[in-house]
């Protein structure tokens, strides 16, 4: 891994659940000391992603 | 898994994934749908997942059960409600010109059905094994992805 770049953020994982074939659980964005709950990887995925980006805009289909 | 032709091409939301690098353990290639004649290339498989499902958004089909959360402080922010009810936006291809695509590394033709549990159901087809393989989430969907 490269620890010279520049840190994106750092979040904390606890998978709880492991119902539908996928995860449940509580993730924590360390920085900004956020907690959200979440249904699924997708979701799970999808929350670091727009976390991370700063964004949560669509783009055009 | 089973043995069966191409399954139902008449799904508005089709999506033929075409695995041209597998360097890594990631998979690298080409998404191509109907509603567009280029294709979106993706790096790594959560990019492939995550341009899909703004593409479901897109279209509004399958329609997702859940509605999106998203970290941030304080009040969250009003969420837009995505409409349903809208037109489908103009075909580019037809679902009998994509499906012929192929990648170097592998070609899955995927169906998503359902989006409840917050996540994705359906099945994918591999011409290569002519084979269908059915997920219940995008973690099957990546093992089916990542075993070929």
């Amino acid at each position: 891994m490269d620890r010279t770049k520049k840190s994106k953020g750092t979040f904390i994982v606890k998978v709880v659940d492991a119902e539908n074939a996928t995860w449940q659980g509580t993730v924590t964005w360390a920085e900004k000391n956020v907690v959200q709950n979440f249904r699924s990887a997708l979701e799970l995925v999808k929350m670091l992603d727009t976390a991370i980006s700063g964004s949560s805009e669509e783009e055009p289909v | 898994m089973e043995k069966i032709s191409y399954g139902n091409l008449s799904v508005p939301n089709l999506v033929v994934i075409c695995v041209d690098e597998t360097a890594g353990g990631d998979r690298a290639g080409r998404m191509y749908h109907c509603y567009s004649s280029r294709p979106q290339t993706f790096s790594n498989v959560f990019e492939l997942i995550r341009k899909m499902d703004r593409f479901f958004d897109g279209i509004g089909y399958p329609q997702a059960s859940t509605r999106a959360r998203a970290l941030q402080n304080g009040h969250p922010k009003k969420q837009e409600n995505v409409c349903y009810n809208r037109r489908l936006p103009q075909k580019a291809a037809e679902p009998g010109e994509i499906i012929e695509y192929r990648g170097k590394k592998g070609t899955f033709i995927v169906g998503v059905r359902f989006r409840q549990n917050a996540d994705w159901q359906g099945q994918v087809f591999c011409p290569e094994k002519q084979r269908i393989y059915r997920f219940e989430s995008t973690l099957e969907f990546i093992k089916i992805l990542s075993a070929q």
